[in-house]
């Protein structure tokens, strides 16, 4: 009997674990494949506001749930590896005034929105995790070239003994994984950052 | 009262168990990595996903993945993940090729047109599609004793699969598959299952298909 008591007590506190948590404390990762890219003969610097760099989600009560979802060191480390595929070199800044000389280009990814839902609230079946992102592309002078959005959006089935935060780590990760190749087409596929590009690679030549 | 309370505990952890074994299973087909084969061509078969929730479904994918496999020996067979990932970020939902003209603009790009080469692609298979429930009703009620009731669903499958020739940059060939199909699942005391597998069949088919247009 106390046997089963035992393995009682485990199922009702694993379910208490898994479904009745009160927090939902998450941080998020990324895994996100090596990117197929032309490199850009470009040294940038890329300038992360604070909104960015430290972006934390907290919402005191939501679902019956305290929210806390830190992205901020996962956003750096996704658009930094795109960026380092993309250019032939990339330097993280900490100020803009720092970018504006010595690099050719300065970019400031700015996340303006990230919103998350659970299965509950969708009523659909799944996680989500969507972000807005604007990015901004300045030239030593502090001219801009081109300010453009991308938006990533990603969502995770439910699954039995899935738990809301491996729920979350897996759309937010799907969701880094869209927003870091809808930047790079966007990118190459910016018309102002190609007329740049082209009119500097014929002075190169010219010089 | 004992027997009964031990008699539950059994059938919750033959429940965990049944479920941990499918976990189990699904990550390692997802995870598959395939060594190419230079002498042999190879096909990656990719499911569109770009509309809203009608995406194809990757199960779908991954039998035909398999059934091809069985059918052609002289052919590497790129797993759909592996193919998307080799080729981040133009494979995406988001930023995959709609035609074969969008993937002729795309492979004017020369790191895409080298990553085809350097993985011997000479077609690509996107298959767009969705097995849905049209149906479903009856109710059965378990308790410690047993299942009693019937329950009966109806299934749809419905797939289009579009082959794109790499080489002469042209839809080769466009097969459509439609299934559909009632399950049964009556309950006396222990459920019996009388599944009409529409999806599995409409892979196998698809598969048939997709055979005879690549020999």
């Amino acid at each position: 009997m106390k046997v089963v008591n035992i393995l009682f007590g485990g199922f009702v506190l694993l379910a208490i674990l898994t479904g009745c948590a009160s927090k939902l404390v998450v941080e998020t990762t990324v895994d996100v494949p090596e990117t197929l890219v032309e490199e850009i003969p470009v040294d940038a610097a890329i300038y992360f506001p604070d909104a960015t760099r430290n972006h934390e989600y907290v919402e005191a009560s939501r679902d019956g749930k305290a929210w806390s979802i830190t992205t901020g060191s996962s956003q750096v480390a996704l658009l930094n590896q795109v960026f380092e595929s993309m250019f032939a070199s990339t330097s993280s800044v900490e100020s803009v005034e720092d970018a504006l000389a010595g690099y050719d280009l300065v970019i400031i990814p700015e996340l303006q929105d990230m919103q998350f839902s659970l299965p509950g609230k969708t009523r659909l079946g799944f996680y989500e995790v969507w972000m807005q992102y604007e990015f901004t592309i300045k030239l030593p002078d502090g001219t801009s070239i081109a300010m453009f959005p991308v938006n990533g959006y990603g969502t995770a089935p439910t699954a039995f003994f899935l738990g809301n935060e491996e729920g979350i780590l897996k759309a937010a990760n799907t969701a880094f994984r869209e927003l870091g190749a809808k930047l790079v087409v966007r990118f190459n596929g910016n018309t102002d950052i190609q007329k740049w590009l082209s009119s500097r690679k014929d002075k190169n030549e010219d010089s | 009262m004992k027997r009964t309370i031990a008699n539950s505990v059994l059938f919750l952890v033959c429940c965990l168990m049944l479920t941990a074994c499918a976990g189990t299973r699904r990550g390692n087909s997802s995870d598959q990595q395939v060594e190419i084969d230079q002498s042999f061509p190879s096909i990656a078969i990719l499911g569109r996903r770009h509309v809203g929730h009608n995406k194809t479904e990757a199960d779908y994918v991954a039998c035909i993945e398999k059934e091809l496999g069985l059918r052609f020996n002289l052919l590497n067979i790129i797993p759909e993940q592996q193919f998307v990932d080799s080729m981040y970020p133009y494979f995406e939902k988001s930023t995959a090729p709609l035609t074969i003209q969008n993937l002729s603009q795309m492979m004017t790009k020369p790191v895409i047109m080298k990553k085809l080469e350097e993985m011997n692609v000479s077609h690509l298979i996107w298959i767009n599609g969705k097995t849905r429930r049209t149906g479903a009703s009856g109710s059965i009620t378990c308790a410690t004793t047993g299942c009693l009731g019937y329950a009966t669903w109806s299934d749809e499958a419905d797939y289009k699969a579009h082959i794109w020739d790499i080489d002469s940059m042209s839809e080769s060939d466009s097969i459509e598959t439609n299934r559909a199909g009632t399950s049964h699942l009556p309950a006396i005391v222990v459920p019996i299952p009388i599944l009409a597998r529409v999806k599995t069949g409409a892979c196998r088919e698809m598969a048939k298909h997709i055979t005879s247009s690549l020999r």
